[in-house]
């Protein structure tokens, strides 16, 4: 998926995987519903993460996995995910390893 | 001030083992009849000692700093080493489609799976509509990918709603360097109704991605028929 670096929104707190130590990460997937008028909103697909793949450039990519996250659903029904990055640097690196299932 | 202190720890250092040196050479520390340690003599064991300790207290100092220095150092390395730059994302989400405009979708989707497998496992190298499947180790083929561009997929112009929500996606990362609660997550970026916008905190970094928008990043449905679900993703 494409990003544009230049629409993110920072407070310069965190600009390398150093700054992920023990950080938090919220995450909302939603599809895009596109050339659909607002009125014909009602249709729901509420997608659930299952596997997020992070690649920063040249490094492996990081994993993120349904186990390591908790769901929470907001009152309009909408799905969110939170995940805690470890504290140690090792740790965020690990994420790099293939998960054993 | 923790900066001088091991200077001054230092000096004190170097003054105590001059003024003990002088002191040795200027007193008796043993009575010569008794052979017992005067009392000079103990003022010199206990400068003996508190040199001792100046100095064991002052290596330890500079060993602390030392190290916080390596750390310091590293912390700069690696920050500069691991910059967030060149960030994509791949998302695998599952999706139940059992909105009533999505229904006839599903069950084309997974008439479709089903005939693909069958193909599949009667030797068919090629199944048209269908641009992957899946198996673990020696099993029966478990799953069936359909592309968007393929012609079961929900239909732009007959299915518009059913295709809109199928044919683009996009997922949003909020980090935070120190974590919140939940309740002061604003959802979507505002927050949930009835919810003190004041007490929400705002991400330090937050990303968007998209797929669907180009030729290049296309979603996929994959039908799972172990767990007869439905998986989205996105693909090159």
């Amino acid at each position: 998926m494409k990003t544009e670096p230049s629409l993110w929104s920072r407070s310069g707190k965190i600009v390398s995987l150093v700054n992920l130590r023990g950080a938090q990460l919220f995450i909302e997937a939603t599809p895009l519903p596109i050339g659909v008028e607002a009125s014909d909103g009602q249709v729901r697909v509420a997608p659930a993460i299952r596997t997020l793949l992070l690649r920063i450039g040249e490094l492996k990519g990081f994993g993120i996995r349904k186990a390591a996250m908790t769901r929470h659903v907001h009152t309009d029904r909408t799905t969110f995910f939170e995940f805690r990055f470890s504290p140690t640097m090792d740790g965020i690196l690990d994420l790099r390893k293939p998960a054993r299932e | 001030m923790m900066g001088a202190l091991p200077t001054v720890l230092k000096y004190i250092g170097f003054s105590l083992t001059t003024g003990l040196g002088v002191l040795g050479l200027l007193v008796n520390f043993r009575d010569e009849h008794t052979r017992r340690v005067t009392k000079s003599g103990r003022w010199l064991i206990v400068g003996i000692i508190t040199s001792g300790l100046v100095v064991v207290a002052l290596q330890a100092i500079e060993d602390v700093q030392k190290k916080k220095e390596r750390e310091e150092l590293f912390e700069q390395q690696a920050q500069g080493q691991h910059l967030l730059r060149n960030v994509r994302l791949s998302c695998w989400a599952g999706i139940a489609l059992d909105d009533p405009v999505l229904v006839p979708v599903r069950d084309r989707l997974i008439a479709t799976a089903t005939r693909a497998r069958a193909a599949l496992i009667s030797g068919a190298d090629h199944v048209p509509g269908i641009c992957g499947w899946g198996r673990l180790d020696e099993r029966p083929i478990s799953q069936i990918s359909i592309c968007s561009d393929s012609p079961f997929y929900p239909d732009a112009v007959r299915e518009p709603r059913a295709s809109s929500m199928l044919r683009a996606m996009e997922v949003v990362l909020r980090f935070y360097r120190d974590p919140i609660r939940v309740d002061q997550y604003p959802v979507h970026g505002y927050g949930r109704p009835g919810t003190d916008i004041d007490k929400l905190v705002e991400p330090d970094l937050e990303m968007q991605f998209l797929t669907g928008y180009d030729s290049n990043l296309r979603l996929s449905v994959g039908y799972d028929f172990d767990t007869a679900a439905f998986e989205m993703y996105d693909r090159k």
